[in-house]
């Protein structure tokens, strides 16, 4: 049996002889797929391990406890027992704040951070001074109160190294500027720049009062970092915090005195759901490029099928079974795809430094460039995995052939039912593979299925297309030469135009999901973004803020209650659920104050699209929940949602789902409940101001911070520009991903000029004969190739536009908006690569001597 | 299945052959009848078109009759599945064609070497080389066949043919594609290497010449044998 395998292998490996063009473009096909799966795979896995390895350094402890008081002596003491020995204690105070920079008149939201004198107790802080020297910590707390701030920040305010900074009444001196700190930049989207202060200082702003956002942080830093999660068990069981979130006598319970205790790793969860979540994605776009290396392999092993057929009748004939034809060229095929594999898997290593550059602004940390030897072999095997497949149907038709039917000149015909079948398998394999690599049963095999169903598409589209501009008659011969091809038996256009269509398919959506989302962060778009959020408006301000705005504006500003309250419990409607087990989704409730508010009718930004209204009845409240929101929570109606709000506790029934227009102006919330269960609670107002210019805006800003000192107001053209511009980074990342499907469509088209080959030697021969210059041949490869290009493009790049409707309006909930100048570069960019890939690729072909060519026909 | 013990190596039996062209039917071959005997060598010659080099396909179990039957060495090839009559043709079988139909990519040597190896024989290397040896192309074993000329392929071919050591030999049109002192050459070296085999030979020619040599003709014209 070996050895029969072995002689089978040695023939295979003599038949392919003379086809290292062939061999070489097969290598190519899987190597741009496996390489950009390997990057992805690369980059993810050190991001991970990275956010992991640096997380004590990111939360600058072994263990953080949360809390919105301090903690109490109770807790203090307790905390102090269950200390290990030698264990370090940081006690920060954290709030985002308005600053005004008195000499440039700016003013700006900041997160402030409040330190003690042995901050931080893990991690590095970097302060340099007005000299450029490395200022310690300490300087914090000698003298006049000062403050450091990142150059960002600095830059921001317009405040020099040694300019002033007035928080509330409090003058600060900027005595450093803030290099590097424990978890800086460990946000990938932060309200504010950073600021640090002594606790002290903080305490004289006054800002600690009634009503501020504050957050209280103890850190502690144990000799050993693997203490640190027996340590954050042993605290939990000790105060009675739920690890995890876990089911009440009704539903799910959170701490009873709002404590989180969070280990480093628990600390850098949502960065690293970040980037697992956007790593998941682009491996699924590198799938693409492997499955479009599927197709250009089909193609390639089709092609030296067809070339081949006499020598597998003669190889028939002389003993060898239809099996044994099989596996010689799957064979092929996998000795190739086992090149090809290894060959992208080191590609990929290297472009994985591209994607690191890329996302440099979005991560936390430093990645370095990193050899994932798990990512290379798993590209390796599913490099082996597609090429094999992908080789498996235009062999399998060959295997109805008799060798005497084959030296009669008969065509493998096209086996039907065995298409379908090992379509649908490869649907299950790709699927399950999607499946994994998305880490979602879901996500991934729709993915597969959206490119089948693109591919099936493209490839009816242009059945119907190419056809058409085959007859188009038109007066120079090179061109209505070059367009008949587009109809010729055996060149397989389609081919071209579901592989390049793809890669335009995939490409295209992604600036259409850019362009959406640019547009409705854009300020200037009808309708308007509000110039100003502004939070924490107290009670007895309201009247003078309303008084301010108006003066500024013109227009009153748009005010809505809030009140803080806590999930404390979901009672539902079906008590069979209560012995649900609790889900992921419970962790990002568990211990979340939730932004409540109260309204007698409902907005003209939202509808009501399941039950009704909130009734106002004070022995029975209700609730009104947004759709989504609704869902994540896995609640729906008459389930009733119990809220501690400043330890009253408000048993409200969901009466009614709403769609919210989150585009409107006004502000609006996840929760609404009737006027009679909130309107005596403490509260506070957010408030939205109309669109203002960048100026005004700056100085209402500035108004508003010094006379409404704990009043934060965020500007939402800046933040607006800021997340647009981590959009457009992870949309370059992506771009990059389809920058090698673009290159596995190209690869797929040069395989196809490849198969024609002697075909084309053929025509050039003739052309020759007939007095036809090579430009002629030469015009007519780049109108046949340009139209492929163009067709391909057009018709993926429609489907783009397709599906980025789908998704943008289902899934983001926002309109459309088509970036016709991108997407016509884009169209032009394929058509002219295609223009110039495909002659390039038949070069060989149209420059051989016409007499050799005549004779071998 | 076998039938009852016969010299016979070759026994076909009212074989029929018909090729579906647009919605006519062609019949190529209709109802040929015929026996060979072990080591006969036997002619099938006729003029062009007449169903010589259908009949020797069939025969040959390269394609499949439409009606009739065959059997080589008793075994009916109908009965063989693809792959079985691949091993078979392989081990029992030797093939000559005009358009010597060697593996382009494929040195003389491991021309002649593919039907062992796939056959499992143990030392095919050494037993190709010893049957180019006997056929004057011990020096050009290296060789691929685009290096080769006409003559010396066929040469390769017959070395092919002849090293599985088959029982029997089928050449269609052997000096076709050679010219005269090569064909003649050909044909001596082809009847005295399977004489020395005691191999059976059919033979497809339309040279009288080269039918001659052989110990008993059939005559088709028309898709019958010529009684």
């Amino acid at each position: 049996m070996i050895g029969r395998w072995l002689a089978e292998l040695r023939l295979g490996w003599w038949m392919a002889r003379g086809q290292r063009t062939r061999m070489w473009l097969l290598v190519s096909c899987i190597a741009v797929g496996v390489a950009a799966r390997v990057c992805v795979a690369s980059f993810s896995v050190e991001v991970e391990t990275s956010i992991t390895r640096e997380a004590r350094s990111l939360l600058g402890a072994d263990l953080e406890i949360g809390s919105n008081a301090p903690l109490d002596a109770v807790h203090r003491a307790s905390l102090v027992r269950l200390l290990p020995r030698g264990a370090t204690l940081e006690e920060q105070t954290g709030l985002a704040t308005m600053v005004v920079a008195p000499f440039s008149g700016n003013s700006h939201l900041v997160e402030l951070h409040a330190v003690e004198p042995n901050h931080p107790i893990s991690g590095v802080t970097v302060i340099h001074g007005a000299q450029g020297q490395v200022l310690p910590i300490s300087a914090l707390f000698q003298g006049d109160p000062s403050a450091v701030m990142t150059r960002a920040g600095m830059d921001l305010l317009d405040v020099p190294l040694g300019g002033e900074l007035v928080f509330n009444h409090l003058k600060v001196r900027v005595i450093g500027e803030l290099d590097a700190d424990p978890g800086l930049g460990a946000n990938v989207f932060a309200l504010g720049p950073r600021v640090l202060m002594s606790r002290d200082n903080l305490a004289r702003t006054d800002l600690l009062g009634y009503g501020a956002r504050v957050r209280y942080s103890t850190l502690i830093t144990c000799p050993n970092p693997m203490q640190g999660e027996p340590l954050a068990g042993m605290i939990r069981r000790a105060w009675r915090i739920p690890e995890h979130a876990t089911q009440g006598f009704a539903g799910r319970v959170e701490s009873d005195n709002g404590l989180i205790v969070r280990t480093a790793p628990e600390s850098q969860s949502a960065i690293a759901n970040f980037f697992h979540t956007l790593s998941d994605f682009l491996s699924l776009v590198s799938l693409a490029s492997l499955l479009l290396g599927g197709v250009g392999v089909a193609s390639v092993v089709r092609a030296a099928v067809a070339e081949r057929l006499d020598s597998v009748a003669t190889i028939q004939v002389i003993g060898a079974s239809p099996a044994t034809v099989q596996r010689l060229f799957i064979g092929q095929a996998l000795v190739l795809g086992l090149i090809g594999g290894v060959a992208g898997a080191i590609l990929g290593v290297v472009a994985q430094n591209l994607l690191v550059w890329l996302l440099a602004a979005a991560l936390p940390i430093h990645v370095p460039l990193s050899i994932d030897p798990r990512g290379m072999v798993v590209g390796v095997g599913l490099g082996i995995l597609t090429a094999g497949f992908f080789a498996w149907l235009p062999v399998y038709q060959v295997r109805g052939l008799t060798p005497l039917g084959i030296m009669r000149g008969e065509e493998p015909a096209t086996a039907r039912l065995a298409s379908v079948g090992i379509g649908l398998l490869g649907l299950v394999v790709f699927g399950l593979i999607a499946a994994w690599e998305s880490g979602s049963w879901l996500v991934g095999p729709i993915f597969v299925a959206a490119l089948v169903v693109g591919a099936v598409t493209l490839s009816a589209l242009a059945r119907v297309i190419l056809p058409v501009l085959a007859r188009v008659r038109v007066g120079v011969f090179a061109i209505r030469h070059g367009l008949g091809n587009l109809g010729r038996a055996g060149f397989h256009p389609g081919s071209a135009v579901v592989a390049i269509g793809l890669a335009a398919l995939i490409f295209g959506s992604t600036q259409v999901h850019q362009a959406s989302i640019s547009h409705e962060l854009n300020p200037g778009r009808q309708g308007g973004l509000p110039s100003l959020f502004c939070l924490d408006i107290q009670q007895e301000q309201v009247a003078d803020f309303t008084s301010l705005i108006h003066a500024a504006c013109g227009a009153d500003p748009l005010l809505a209650p809030q009140i803080h309250g806590r999930l404390r419990a979901i009672l539902y409607a079906d008590a069979s659920k209560h012995h649900a087990k609790p889900s992921d989704k419970d962790e990002e409730y568990r211990g979340r104050e939730q932004n409540l508010s109260y309204r007698d009718n409902l907005d003209a930004e939202e509808q009501v699209v399941a039950g009704r209204w909130l009734h106002d009845d004070p022995d029975h409240p209700e609730a009104s929940l947004e759709r989504r929101y609704a869902a994540n929570l896995g609640v729906g109606l008459h389930d009733t949602l119990r809220f501690e709000v400043q330890g009253v506790m408000i048993d409200a029934e969901i009466t009614s789902l709403r769609n919210v227009d989150w585009r409107g102006i006004r502000p609006n919330f996840f929760i609404l409940l009737s006027p009679s269960a909130l309107k005596d609670a403490p509260q506070s107002y957010i408030a939205s101001v109309p669109t203002l210019d960048e100026a005004t805006r700056g100085r209402l800003q500035t108004v508003i911070a010094s006379r409404f000192p704990n009043v934060s107001s965020i500007d939402v053209a800046d933040v607006a520009l800021r997340i647009s511009l981590i959009i457009d980074r992870i949309t370059q990342a992506v771009e990059v991903m389809g920058g090698f499907t673009l290159a596995a469509g190209l690869v797929v088209l040069l395989g196809i000029a490849l198969s024609t080959a002697r075909e084309r030697q053929l025509d050039a021969a003739l052309i020759s004969v007939l007095g036809g210059r090579p430009r002629t041949l030469v015009l007519s490869l780049v109108t046949e190739f340009a139209a492929l290009g163009a067709v391909g493009g057009l018709v993926g790049l429609g489907l783009a536009v397709a599906v980025g409707y789908l998704q943008v309006h289902e899934q983001l909930n926002i309109p459309i908006a088509i970036p016709y100048l991108k997407l016509a570069a884009l169209w032009a960019t394929i058509t002219a690569v295609c223009a110039i890939a495909g002659p390039l690729g038949c070069r060989k072909a149209i420059m051989a001597p016409p007499l050799q060519a005549l004779r071998d026909a | 299945m076998t039938s009852e013990s016969s010299p016979a190596v070759l026994r076909v039996s009212a074989l029929s052959k018909q090729y579906q062209v647009a919605d006519t039917a062609i019949t190529v071959l209709d109802q040929v009848s015929f026996s060979v005997e072990r080591g006969e060598s036997v002619a099938i010659t006729g003029p062009s078109g007449s169903g010589k080099s259908t009949l020797l396909g069939l025969i040959a179990g390269l394609d499949r009759p439409s009606a009739g039957r065959v059997e080589v060495e008793g075994r009916d090839l109908a009965t063989l599945s693809a792959a079985e009559l691949a091993a078979f043709r392989g081990r029992r079988m030797g093939f000559i064609f005009q358009s010597y139909r060697l593996l382009p990519t494929l040195t003389a040597e491991e021309n002649v070497r593919v039907p062992l190896e796939l056959a499992g024989v143990g030392d095919a290397q050494a037993i190709a080389h010893q049957w180019l040896e006997r056929v004057g192309l011990g020096s050009r074993t290296g060789h691929l066949p685009s290096r080769l000329s006409g003559g010396e392929q066929q040469r390769v071919a017959l070395a092919r043919a002849l090293a599985p050591s088959p029982a029997l030999i089928f050449a269609d049109e052997p000096t076709g594609n050679l010219d005269s002192h090569n064909g003649s050459h050909m044909a001596d070296l082809l009847f005295d290497l399977v004489a020395d085999h005691a191999a059976t030979l059919v033979l497809v020619t339309h040279e009288a010449s080269l039918a001659a040599r052989a110990a008993r003709s059939i005559v088709m014209r028309d898709g019958r044998i010529v009684p």
